[in-house]
């Protein structure tokens, strides 16, 4: 538990960080209506829990700065994640993320070497949004969705795990990489209905987790995300979300291919301060050969406080 | 075979014509103001007909003046007047056959920088009066829905 501990106090020390900030910059209150403002992705950008949005994370607006912090525990048949970053909305144009991962093996390394019970993977994710058109709240009367342009610059910090897949796979996997995405979110207000569609650009194996690039090459490779949200109450979402993962990673006796993930998600926000994401997840298999080519289901947590 | 109506009994013609001129008298008092076309009352039901949507709008008008955010901007304003265009002006975005007589919202908000903020904080009294009146979430989200791009029009 030490990981998760160590993740959640640095995310509360920040938490308490943001509210003072709040006192100081927001002028007395923020302007955004309940839930515009999303939740806290994996990868520390404001959207879903797997997917960022075109929204600008927090609840500033035009004239305001917002901003927040999360703690996200996953935990599926084979593996734990946690996950705890910051973020910022600036005047509803820019975001700015930092989030920082710990991917628990658990006893999947094991038969590797002993040595590697617990083995934890280590990724810092810094992420940049910018709104480029249209308004998901406002614009009810006209087709187009709020788009916005983002890159999430990762640096993995393992030293045993992708040292290992380099040497047996024969080179070319790098532990640096930037990500690009493009994402158009809108909101139908009348039906009550979220709809984002994101189109990412990256090398990424496994979100990273297992570095970037391969022994087939450096390209960057189109994927595709979608989160369908529905409002049951202006406080309460429901909905699924999806992301294609195509890690050209390829090793028989490890078996590293990558399936598409999905969850099914609820969403609290009892306040403007805090939300609450609980969600059921399959993140597709993750290295097949050391955990019964399963795909790796489980449960996901995530609690947000900001303004 | 040849069909004869029953001889209509003298006394009931006045009676009928006077039930007649009740009902036509009836239906414009629905409207708060004469020379208004035809309600939509289909369109209106959820939200308690006219006179529903009028009372709502009068406890929004309440919530909005006594709101300590947004307050000052209607310190000149006489609520009574702004309730009865604030539900033509609902009535009409709902379809409920109200034409709005009210100035343009651009017009009506000239120089008064209104913010985003106040802009939205404005909505949340809007959502708050809706659920007092007990309409359902989407009769709420539809007027809601209906009046967001006004928005344009009205923060600065």
């Amino acid at each position: 538990m030490d990981n998760a501990t160590d993740i959640l106090r640095r995310t509360l020390i920040a938490a308490a960080a943001a509210f003072v900030a709040n006192g100081a910059l927001a002028q007395g209150f923020t302007g955004k209506l309940t839930a515009t403002g999303g939740v806290s992705t994996v990868e520390g950008a404001g959207g879903g829990g797997l997917t960022p949005w075109a929204l600008i994370t927090g609840y500033g607006t035009d004239r305001q700065i917002g901003g927040n912090a999360h703690y996200t525990a996953v935990r599926t048949n084979d593996y734990a994640l946690a996950t705890g970053g910051v973020a910022l909305g600036l005047f509803d144009r820019v975001e700015l993320s930092a989030a920082k991962q710990r991917f628990d093996t658990r006893d999947v390394l094991i038969p590797i070497s002993p040595a590697l019970k617990g083995y934890k993977l280590e990724q810092d994710t810094f992420g940049l949004k910018v709104r480029l058109v249209g308004d998901a709240i406002y614009d009810q009367d006209r087709p187009l969705p709020q788009i916005a342009f983002g890159l999430q610059h990762k640096r993995n910090r393992d030293d045993t795990v992708i040292p290992f897949l380099n040497s047996a796979l024969g080179g070319g996997i790098r532990t640096r990489g930037t990500d690009f995405y493009l994402s158009a979110t809108k909101l139908y207000l009348e039906p009550g209905i979220l709809a984002n569609g994101t189109l990412r650009f990256t090398k990424a194996n496994q979100y990273g987790l297992l570095g970037f690039g391969g022994p087939d090459g450096d390209r960057y490779r189109p994927e595709f995300e979608f989160s369908l949200a529905y409002l049951v109450r202006p406080d309460l979402a429901v909905g699924v979300e999806g992301r294609t993962k195509r890690g050209r990673l390829a090793n028989p006796a490890l078996n590293l291919r990558e399936q598409m993930a999905y969850d099914v998600f609820l969403a609290w926000f009892p306040s403007k301060h805090t939300s609450l994401t609980l969600a059921y997840v399959d993140l597709g298999q993750i290295v097949g050969a050391l955990t019964n080519d399963r795909r790796q289901r489980g449960w996901y947590a995530s609690l947000q406080a900001g303004f | 075979m040849p069909l004869s109506l029953p001889p209509l009994p003298w006394r009931s013609v006045p009676a009928a014509m006077l039930a007649a001129l009740l009902v036509v008298a009836a239906t414009p008092t629905l409207h708060a103001q004469p020379g208004q076309p035809p309600l939509d009352e289909a369109a209106l039901a959820p939200y308690g007909g006219y006179r529903g949507l009028g009372m709502m709008t009068e406890r929004f008008v309440e919530r909005v003046t006594k709101n300590p955010r947004i307050g000052h901007f209607f310190k000149d304003v006489e609520a009574d007047r702004l309730a009865a265009l604030l539900t033509e002006q609902f009535c009409a975005v709902l379809g409920g056959g109200c034409r709005y007589t009210g100035k343009s919202m651009r017009e009506a908000h000239e120089g008064m920088k209104v913010r985003q903020a106040d802009f939205n904080a404005l909505a949340e009294d809007l959502q708050a009066a809706m659920t007092e009146a007990g309409y359902p979430q989407w009769a709420q989200r539809r007027l809601v829905a209906r009046l967001a791009p006004m928005q344009r029009e009205i923060v600065e």
